[in-house]
């Protein structure tokens, strides 16, 4: 285990990581882009503002397991004490905000020549406003709290709590009425959007996960960088 | 052809804009990261070249430290 | 296995995480009203007093061959195939707005069995279907 959080050995693998990562998700953002923009179907009512949902669901997808797994760690930093995992939910932070973000615009974007309107305080769109409100206390428990005993508490408490909204934003759509339509997508039934739109759905879904893979490495190459700073004036 | 393409019946505004916010946020988190990244790395070289003949020599010892000198570019 | 204040700590975390899930639940069973974004019209029916100076939004689907538009004004039937109610709406309507699919109105209720809408969107489903294969599914 101590291995394993060599921090030597963790930054060279990411630096290197970094590159191949980076080559990645260019090339799967353009086939992504290409198939989502050009190749794939309109849809028979939405016509071509269905194609506002290849970066949509992915965006609320992502969103949502990167903050399930900040979570995860936090019950496990709880449990175990293991500061360094703190590291990695910190670094995945941006990136999950940024896509809570992209989903709450794009989302807006789609519901005015949909719904008919931008904006609708509905119990999904609510829940997903309050996951943006969350991460922002995510990111900010790190900078206000300048005590890393104490940041790394108060983080892990509005994480775990914060979870509470995961399966609330999911079922929204079940347990009440919604102006948000409920999921097309489960493990269990068929899905509910045809084969020819799942493609570029699911391209747009990998490349948008490795984009937050990649501003994971970066961002925890950072913070190693950080803590060896400060190692270095206690020298 | 080509105005079809950028219409997109009439949704194309959405369905550009949509697509544009969701590149230009992805280009802005990218550039702060990597600035923040930069940022650290020039302190670490800075910090590095503060340190005192003794420390220096137990400093460059350790693995970690000519790993991050060496992707910043440095020559130290 | 495990230590034991790792244990105590697991024990502390379920109970923290079952006292807030029963809270969570009870807030929002309380909060139903507002969390519900829309009524449909058998709510309506069974609503004990109806407020007139309230906006209230219906939901439903547009009744097939309920819709008559005039110059200024558009008429249809919301139901839920099991109550419906008449809406009068004139303003804007959305471009999905269509008979037999999913709309919500918005608007002041003149009694049980109309409204008065100021406001209407449409409810998309959660089907995405290319247009050929729609066809061919109709064919069928």
């Amino acid at each position: 285990m101590f291995k394993f959080f060599n921090p030597y050995r963790i930054f060279k693998i990411n630096s290197i990581l970094q590159k191949i990562v980076f080559f990645c998700f260019i090339t799967v953002l353009t086939v992504g882009l290409v198939e989502a923009l050009f190749l794939s179907p309109e849809d028979y009512l939405q016509k071509d503002s269905v194609r506002i949902m290849y970066v949509h669901v992915p965006a609320a997808w992502i969103s949502l397991g990167i903050f399930c797994l900040i979570a995860l760690i936090s019950v496990s930093v709880f449990l175990f004490k293991n500061k360094n995992l703190i590291l990695i939910s910190k670094s995945f932070a941006p990136s999950g905000i940024l896509f809570t973000l992209i989903a709450l615009v794009t989302g807006s974007i789609w519901g005015k020549p949909t719904w008919g309107t931008w904006w609708a305080w509905d119990a999904r769109i609510t829940s997903m406003l309050i996951l943006f409100i969350l991460y922002a206390l995510y990111i900010l428990s790190f900078r206000t709290f300048k005590d890393p005993d104490k940041s790394n508490k108060i983080s892990s408490i509005i994480a775990i709590f914060g979870a509470i909204n995961i399966p609330i934003i999911k079922f929204s759509v079940d347990w009440w009425n919604t102006l948000h339509q409920p999921a097309s997508i489960s493990l269990t039934e068929k899905s509910a959007i045809h084969s020819s739109m799942l493609i570029p759905l699911i391209i747009m879904t990998a490349a948008f996960a490795l984009f937050s893979v990649l501003i994971f490495l970066m961002k925890y190459n950072t913070e190693l960088i950080k803590i060896k700073n400060k190692g270095l004036k206690r020298l | 052809m080509i105005s079809d393409l950028i219409l997109m019946n009439g949704y194309g505004i959405y369905v550009w804009s949509a697509f544009s916010f969701t590149l230009i946020s992805f280009l802005s988190l990218y550039f702060i990261i990597n600035l923040q990244l930069k940022k650290e790395q020039k302190r670490f070289e800075e910090n590095f070249s503060t340190l005192s003949e003794k420390q220096y020599s137990v400093a460059i010892s350790q693995d970690i430290h000519k790993e991050i000198l060496k992707h910043s570019g440095s020559k130290i | 296995m495990y230590g034991k204040k790792v244990k105590l700590r697991f024990l502390f975390l379920s109970l923290i995480l079952i006292v807030l899930i029963l809270t969570t639940y009870l807030v929002l069973k309380s909060l139903e009203d507002n969390v519900v974004y829309f009524i449909s019209p058998s709510d309506i029916k069974e609503l004990g007093e109806i407020n007139y100076n309230k906006k209230y939004r219906v939901g439903g689907m547009v009744k097939k061959n309920s819709v008559s538009m005039s110059t200024d004004q558009v008429n249809f039937v919301i139901t839920d195939f099991k109550n419906e109610i008449k809406v009068k709406f004139s303003g804007v309507i959305p471009n999905l707005f269509a008979e037999d699919k999913g709309v919500v109105a918005e608007g002041f209720l003149q009694d049980r069995n109309f409204l008065n809408a100021l406001k209407i969107l449409a409810k998309h489903d959660e089907n995405y279907i290319p247009p050929e294969v729609k066809e061919a599914l109709e064919e069928k």
